[in-house]
């Protein structure tokens, strides 16, 4: 996939910073030797899989794996300076992306932080895997952590951000979207059999606890620490990131919403066994090629599995056949999720079956059957390098999907249908046949697109949006004019406009080696750009309502929350720009583009009585002293995620979910009425929503 | 576990054998009445069964149980069972609601019952006792019935209730440290969990919301001291001395740690797992055992006060660095998780309430000339329902047992049963489906639910009771439930639309059942 390499970037951006740098004294000395480059990654010692593979016989070679991550420095005079683009890494681990807090609340003590900067630890990888060394932890939570945001940044061409911080818990009132730029990491949290990522404080908790009297694989008695399960870090690291990307998938209004939650934090965990080699050739060995049969790269959390339920991994509809009704019974997000990862691993066994046919043939003289006993080990080398190559192009295709999926109420049809759009743009050839794959394997567990005509690949991703919309013309040109005589921006603002040529150019403002705080003004500008200058032409033009799933000028329903936080909206339904991000494709030309998505919300006050809502359409809701409105029963929310080319300023793709749509307002009704009992009522946030397990309160 | 059993089965049976069921004609007419409860005068008035017959008093106390049964004797005398006296912590009105259901009791008895049945100790089913303590005593108890699990001398017992103690010491400790951390929303969220053992509510450094909360185990021992005589049962006891005309079968709770912690009805292993798994968890708040749990070895461990001070720590996570105790709040007080770890307390509340649950002496009164049995389930879970099929009865001659081997089983006993006292309220893990409902197929089956989806949700159990149970009661019964919720309503005269049942068979249930007056029960002819 040809991208834009971000180690350019980097350098580029460096040497202009460095031009106009203002700490002269603090450069580094000139030399005659030539530059020693900076290392482009970083290795660190992990366990592979978990503790618990040391025990068992057959497994006990691969226990452990050394990973590769992406290199962040030492402090330096050069990078402790605020603005730089590459944040260094210092004693915690603390980097530009976590930070490792190891507090033992239940034990009452801290543990002394490691410094991966030590020379004699980067001479050696990191410390050596070891469960009773709390620094070893540590530096497997941010090994771990730091390669799977590494896996999205390469997917998505762009990088990661937390979700800001926009709700202050302690007085249940909104406030300005806050930047967080670490996720914080705390290995030693809990003392309980439970790890999660906390929504509330962007932070991930992990417990330990101690193995029940009839463990299979862990002494009795003995501590097992979910912090050093690879999985576990992996998919608590996946809720992070996708709450960073889609803050409302916190909101359950239907029962996907969190049982997708849980399958995409599965899957990312799931794919990433099959980036370290030696597992992966050790179990293609052991199954002799056939990753249909049971083995450890299809399993979750197996240690932690085997502690808390007696029958190996946490989860596992892998290898289950395909019962396209139970996504009717299961509504529990594990179970519900088990469903959608079950469905995504049968896809992969497809294209790694496809690819790896013509070299079975090939070993076996045209016959395809291996010989009884142990395959060749060439063999081994070649299926296994497929095997990793058809992860890796799963996992991309499944990261990519999520740029093509609604701002709310997702549903596991509208999923396929991301995802099928997304490989579209990013593999304008099929010749491969993974997206017929996928459309396979999620028809055989059940997984239909509710609005597609037909199961071709073509009718099942999202069609192309051909309607015009008025005020496009503002992403082709940028308004530079228009944003300088703004009288709402501020002076840092139109100072930023003036030099710029092109106000708005997302290659320029976030290219990789741009800081991710600098990216996070950024696209907050860009929102409140489009907020005040294109908003507008939108709600003159009500008739394009329907078609982005707005209620859109003055004689919208008054049931839709009128008054947007800046109050610019008067009398006309307040629409939250939600999300402005860039997101890469390949042009027909071969080159590579800058889509920018955005995604657009709305509010509707809601009512179970139907004679209710009919009222509050046309009167608004009832309004308190204050004019806050009271009395509804819930809030359904809408909008749409669109994806605009900004060359030609024109909308390619919209993916919407109707504000007004009667069908979505009953489904919600249903569901808040009947099947909603996981606490997931459609607009209430549960506490800890993303526990590994479901906590009692 | 034979030595154990042995020494209060010897025990009781001698105190039974002491009373005879004749006793209870002493009081056949219901005349001495204390003459302090003017102001009620005679709430619900006296409540006989016929000769020969049974009547059964469901009070509508709420979420809770408290039952009365007259067991008419051949030549009218009447032998009462009184079954539990308790309200959820989270009603209204407890202190007056209890008195007046003493009251009650002392007026319908005239101020003797023969046995009182506590099945467990549960805030629900006891709390009664301390709250109308002083109406209680003005009524003879001739005995009351427990569990092997009450009994002190039981090691098996014994040992259960430290196991609870620790854990019990341990939700406390970790409701103060909640509320010390400025958890009030963990520390309520605890606390309503905690309410079934009033307890908790009267503990230093919560704040007692109410200025009257007797704690269930101070109610229990009220309870256990309202009879001079107490009796401890196992399963597979018959009673058959004490009520004219009936036999009482000990069902359970079985005597088996391992099925008192069956209390789901799938995926037992992986509950047994969680409750090892918060081991640390109440190793740490208990008794200061943390050294022996600790995860970590102690040479690596910063002390949390010296951690203050630690440059590391002092920065990034106490924020010694900002300016004032706003800007400390604003960037690095949110992200602390002091307190976080205590939630899992919750996990343990309903582990510790289930396993007490499962401790409920489960009783089925069989009434030998009509073959009828009345089954109370208490708050019984899956590791009890369980283990009844492994119990037999040695029984000389019975109507019900159907095999005729002189031997009664759980199945003949459940096939007999015409009213049963819904199990745990009605929750999802209270009745067995396949090994209990499903086989109470007597076409006369009543249903008895205490409960109230108020107090329920009032109490965190937003699921009780379970829609489905409710819905496959309401089949099995032909409409016959009757529930304590405080919006429920006596049968209509006129049969529902909804009802299978003929016109004829729904008048005359309706027939069976009254409501007295002066306090809030149903009565129910059998
Ligand atoms: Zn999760
Ligand atoms: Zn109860």
């Amino acid at each position: 996939m040809p991208r834009s390499s971000p180690r350019t970037k980097q350098a580029r951006n460096t040497k202009r910073r460095v031009k106009k740098g203002e700490a002269p004294a603090m450069a580094p000395t000139p030399s005659a030797a030539p530059a020693i480059p900076d290392p482009a990654k970083r290795r660190l010692r992990v366990f592979a899989f978990d503790p618990s593979l040391a025990t068992q016989f057959q497994f006990a070679a691969i226990n452990t794996a050394t990973i590769q991550i992406p290199w962040e420095p030492p402090p330096s005079a050069d990078n402790l300076d605020n603005s730089a683009g590459k944040k260094p890494l210092t004693l915690g681990p603390i980097g530009d992306y976590v930070e490792v807090i190891d507090h033992d609340p239940g034990s009452g003590c801290f543990y002394e932080p490691i410094d991966l900067n030590d020379p004699r630890l980067l001479a050696q990888d990191g410390l050596l895997p070891d469960e009773a060394n709390p620094q070893f932890h540590q530096q497997m939570c941010y090994a771990v952590a730091m390669r799977v945001i590494n896996a999205f940044e390469d997917a998505l061409g762009r990088r990661v951000l937390w979700s800001p911080r926009e709700f202050d818990p302690q007085t249940r009132r909104s406030w300005n979207d806050q930047f967080v730029r670490r996720l914080r990491i705390y290995p030693h949290a809990l003392r309980e059999a439970n790890a999660f990522y906390s929504p509330e404080l962007k932070a991930l908790l992990f417990g330990y606890f101690q193995a029940g009297p009839k463990d299979p694989v862990n002494l009795p008695g003995a501590t097992v620490f979910t912090c050093l399960s690879h999985d576990i870090i992996a998919h608590e690291t996946t809720h992070a990131i996708l709450d960073g990307v889609h803050p409302l998938y916190l909101e359950a209004s239907n029962p996907d919403v969190r049982a997708f939650h849980e399958a995409f934090a599965d899957i990312v965990a799931l794919f990433h066994h099959f980036s370290i080699p030696e597992a992966i050739e050790h179990q293609i060995a052991q199954t002799r090629g056939a990753l249909r049969t049971q083995n450890l790269l299809a399993e979750l959390a197996q240690q932690f599995g085997k502690a808390v339920n007696k029958r190996g991994a946490l989860r596992n509809a892998i290898g289950t056949k395909p019962d396209p009704s139970a996504l009717e019974r299961e509504l529990s997000p594990h179970a519900r999720g088990s469903i959608l990862v079950a469905a995504v691993f049968d896809a992969f066994l497809m294209i790694y079956e496809n690819r790896t046919e013509p070299i079975v043939r090939l070993a076996t003289g045209g016959t395809g059957e291996l010989p009884p006993g142990r395959i060749s080990e060439l063999l081994v080398r070649e299926l296994a390098a497929q095997a990793a190559t058809s992860a890796r192009h799963v996992l991309r295709m499944c990261i990519r999907a999520l740029d093509y999926c609604p701002p709310v109420d997702l549903t596991f049809g509208e999923y396929l249908r991301a995802l099928l759009t997304a490989d579209m743009d990013a593999y304008p050839n099929d010749e491969t046949g993974y997206r017929v794959a996928f459309v396979d394997a999620f028809r055989t567990r059940g997984i239909y697109p509710s609005g597609a005509r037909s199961l071709m690949v073509r009718s099942v991703a999202w069609q192309p949006f051909t309607a015009s919309l008025p005020g496009m013309d503002f992403f082709k040109n940028g308004l530079v004019q228009e944003l300088i005589d703004d009288e709402f921006a501020s002076d840092d603002e139109r100072e930023y406009i003036r030099k710029q040529d092109k106000p708005m150019d997302p290659e320029r403002d976030f290219a990789s080696g741009v800081d991710r705080f600098m990216q996070f003004i950024r696209a907050q500008t860009y929102a409140r750009r489009l907020g005040r200058h294109w908003r507008p032409s939108l709600h003159d033009h009500p008739e394009v309502g329907p078609l982005l799933g707005l209620a859109l000028g003055a004689g919208a329903p008054r049931s839709v929350r009128r008054r947007s936080a800046d109050n610019t909206d008067e009398g006309v339904p307040s629409i939250r720009i939600r999300s402005v991000r860039p997101a890469r494709r390949v042009h027909q030309d071969g080159r590579t583009v800058i889509d920018l998505v955005v995604e657009m919300t709305q509010d509707r006050y809601c009512y179970m009585d139907a004679e209710r809502q009919r009222k509050a359409d046309v009167d608004g809701p009832e309004r308190d002293v204050n004019d806050n409105a009271i009395g509804y029963d819930f809030i359904m929310r809408g909008g749409c995620t669109l994806l605009i080319d900004m060359e030609r300023g024109q909308c390619r793709y919209c993916v919407q979910k109707n504000i007004l749509s009667q069908e979505r307002l009953d489904e919600l009704r249903r569901w808040r009425e009947g099947g909603a009992d996981v606490g997931a009522k459609a607009d209430m946030r549960i506490a800890e929503p993303f526990a590994m397990l479901h906590r009692s309160v | 576990m034979a030595k154990a059993s042995g020494k209060p089965k010897k025990k009781s049976a001698k105190k039974a054998s002491k009373k005879t069921a004749k006793k209870s004609t002493r009081r056949a007419g219901g005349t001495s009445r204390g003459g302090a409860s003017v102001k009620a005068s005679t709430p619900g008035g006296t409540f006989k069964a016929p000769a020969g017959g049974m009547k059964i008093r469901m009070y509508r106390q709420g979420f809770g149980d408290c039952y009365l049964i007259a067991f008419g004797g051949e030549n009218g005398a009447q032998t009462y069972v009184m079954i539990d006296m308790g309200v959820v912590y989270a009603a209204p009105g407890k202190p007056a609601t209890m008195k007046s259901i003493a009251s009650s009791i002392h007026a319908a008895t005239g101020g003797h019952v023969d046995v009182l049945v506590i099945t467990h100790e549960h805030y629900d089913h006891v709390c009664g006792f301390k709250f109308a303590e002083q109406e209680l005593r003005r009524i003879s108890f001739g005995r009351v019935w427990l569990a092997w699990t009450q009994d002190p001398k039981d090691s098996l017992a014994k040992s259960l209730h430290e196991e609870y103690g620790q854990q019990l010491k341990a939700l406390r400790a970790a409701a103060v440290k909640l509320k010390a951390a400025a958890d009030d929303e963990g520390c309520d969220r605890l606390r309503r969990f905690l309410s079934f053992d009033g307890e908790l509510t009267a503990s230093k450094g919560l704040g007692a919301k109410e200025d009257f909360s007797p704690t269930t185990k101070e109610a229990m021992t009220i309870g256990v001291g309202l009879a001079a005589s107490t009796e401890y049962f196992k399963p597979g006891r018959v009673i058959d001395d004490v009520i004219e005309g009936v036999r009482v079968y000990v069902m359970g709770p079985p005597y088996s740690k391992e099925k008192l912690k069956e209390t789901e009805p799938e995926k037992n292993e992986a509950y047994l797992a969680e409750r090892a798994a918060l081991a640390g968890f109440i190793g740490a708040l208990s008794d200061g055992n943390a050294e022996t749990l600790r995860p970590i070895d102690k040479a690596y461990a910063i002390d949390e006060k010296a951690a203050g001070t630690h440059e590391f720590f002092a920065r990034e996570y106490f924020g010694n660095s900002a300016k004032n105790a706003d800007e400390r709040a604003k960037r690095y007080d949110w992200r602390r998780i002091d307190a976080s770890w205590l939630r899992a307390g919750g996990s343990l509340a309903l582990q510790m309430q289930n396993a007490t649950n499962n401790t409920s002496l489960v009783l089925a009164f069989e009434h030998v000339r009509s073959g009828k049995v009345l089954l109370f389930a208490g708050d019984a879970q899956p590791g009890n329902w369980r283990s009844w099929k492994d119990v037999k009865f040695n029984v000389a001659e019975s109507a019900i047992d159907r095999d005729a081997d002189c031997v009664v089983t759980s199945d003949d006993l459940l096939a007999a049963t015409v009213v049963y006292k819904v199990g745990h309220h009605g929750s999802h893990n209270g009745t067995m489906k396949g090994e209990g409902l499903e086989k109470m197929t007597s076409r006369d089956l009543v249903a008895l639910l205490s409960t109230d989806k108020e107090q329920a949700e009032k109490s965190g159990w937003d699921k009780i009771p379970k829609p489905e149970l409710v819905e496959r009661l309401m089949q099995r019964t032909q409409g016959r439930v009757l529930s304590a919720d405080h919006e429920a309503k006596a049968p209509d005269k006129n049969r529902p639309a909804s009802q299978a049942s003929s016109q004829k068979a729904w008048k005359a249930w309706v027939d069976r059942v009254s409501e007295p007056e002066g306090v809030l029960c149903y009565d129910v002819e059998v």
